[in-house]
């Protein structure tokens, strides 16, 4: 169902339910699990992630919303701690760089030799395809990867690998730090309210 | 019903993206092969192209000139602007009422898209003649510099948000909330989004100690 609902990301349709906001809570709700602090940090961390990589012309962005998916997999029901299941989603987001690459190319070839109905068909299952190859996938190496490793383990590896990882990300620069700075007090507000009065 | 058949085939444009032609095999489905050649546009103003198409099978050029402004003009309205204000409003409702109430930022969102595609064909048909004119109109104008100034607010909302449920996850210890104060105050004086997400990381990895 996962895989379905990620085709709004860059196949079909394109209205955000593929975003780790939506896709975490509406799985969530199918499979009755309830949204604990560590899966709002899946879904914040995913969501800010995606929310600045931009898909325009040629570019090719991660998929992080493909990565949400398998760290919300992995931690749920493969019962991998969240650190590991965060790097797990992360490298997931970025494999799907290269395989969106490829599934690109192959859509030219497919757009040459089918019907385009057709085309547009094998297209779609091509990429459900791809997505639950890269579920399996992760959920496999995630308990190859991780399953001898200690939690403090789990922690050092994760920290060294992120880092490098979130420092290559191509985030633009905030150029209105005023509105930055009225939003992070609306939200003191906010809090403050939500603490002390509710 | 020409219409409706036009925007399910836009909603379809992207699922034959190539690096070498972009929406190539898309668009010549829906222009009935009367446009086959490469093309880049965003996904929400093809109908508009469509419809310029429509209103003269010989306005090929038209399309040539204004695909790529459509693309910078769609890019930056819809996945630098509109995407994110819709994002950051549904994830701060979430964290705020953790129910539904999520879906009402993504209804409009959609209301506005599939408006687009749909009264696209018409506008195409209607101003294939000033076509250049697109940049100029006034709702781009307008609701771009508002959307925004709303993105940068509603991230420094969302900011504190995610400090406040980091520390509450780390049970409220004050060193994590020394980390997030510096962070935040490198954020502002770096002006860099980058340094706040490294430190949702590096407060992660201090999980290690709890």
């Amino acid at each position: 169902m996962s895989s379905v609902l990620l085709l709004d990301l860059k196949i079909v349709l394109h209205s955000l339910v593929s975003e780790p906001v939506f896709i975490i809570p509406l799985i969530s709700f199918l499979f009755h699990i309830e949204i604990t602090n560590e899966i709002l940090i899946i879904i914040i961390i995913y969501q800010i992630l995606s929310a600045v990589s931009l898909q325009m012309g040629k570019y090719v962005p991660p998929e992080f919303s493909t990565g949400a998916v398998v760290s919300f997999i992995l931690f749920v029901f493969n019962s991998t701690c969240l650190s590991s299941s965060i790097l797990m989603g992360l490298f997931a987001s970025l494999l799907m760089i290269p395989v969106f690459e490829v599934k690109i190319r192959l859509n030219k070839i497919l757009g040459k030799r089918f019907r385009y109905s057709l085309a547009v068909l094998i297209s779609i299952f091509i990429s459900i395809a791809i997505y639950i190859f890269v579920f399996l996938v992760f959920i496999l190496l995630s308990n190859v990867l991780w399953g001898g490793l200690t939690q403090n383990n789990n922690l050092v590896i994760f920290s060294l690998l992120t880092l490098p990882f979130f420092y290559a990300v191509r985030l633009k620069s905030g150029n209105e730090p005023l509105y930055f700075i009225l939003g992070v007090t609306f939200g003191g507000m906010l809090t403050w309210i939500n603490l002390f009065y509710f | 019903m020409d219409k409706f058949v036009l925007l399910l085939k836009s909603v379809l444009l992207q699922a034959l993206f190539a690096k070498d032609d972009m929406q190539r095999s898309g668009f010549r489905s829906m222009t009935k092969g009367a446009f086959d050649e490469y093309i880049n546009t965003n996904p929400f103003f093809i109908t508009v192209l469509a419809g310029i198409i429509k209103s003269n099978p010989r306005f090929i050029q038209k399309v040539r000139f204004i695909g790529p402004i459509s693309a910078m003009l769609g890019d930056d309205l819809f996945w630098n602007l509109l995407k994110p204000v819709t994002l950051y409003s549904s994830l701060i409702l979430f964290l705020l009422f953790r129910n539904w109430i999520l879906i009402i930022p993504l209804i409009m969102y959609n209301i506005v898209t599939f408006l687009l595609r749909y009264k696209g064909y018409d506008y195409g048909i209607s101003k294939a003649g000033q076509i250049k004119n697109l940049y100029n109109e006034w709702y781009f104008k307008k609701v771009q510099k508002s959307l925004h100034k709303a993105k940068v607010f509603l991230f420094g909302i969302l900011s504190v948000f995610l400090a406040f449920l980091l520390i509450h996850y780390l049970q409220k210890h004050i060193l994590y909330a020394i980390i997030i104060s510096l962070i935040l105050t490198l954020t502002l004086i770096l002006k860099s989004r980058a340094i706040f997400i490294i430190g949702i990381i590096l407060t992660l990895i201090s999980l290690a100690k709890l």
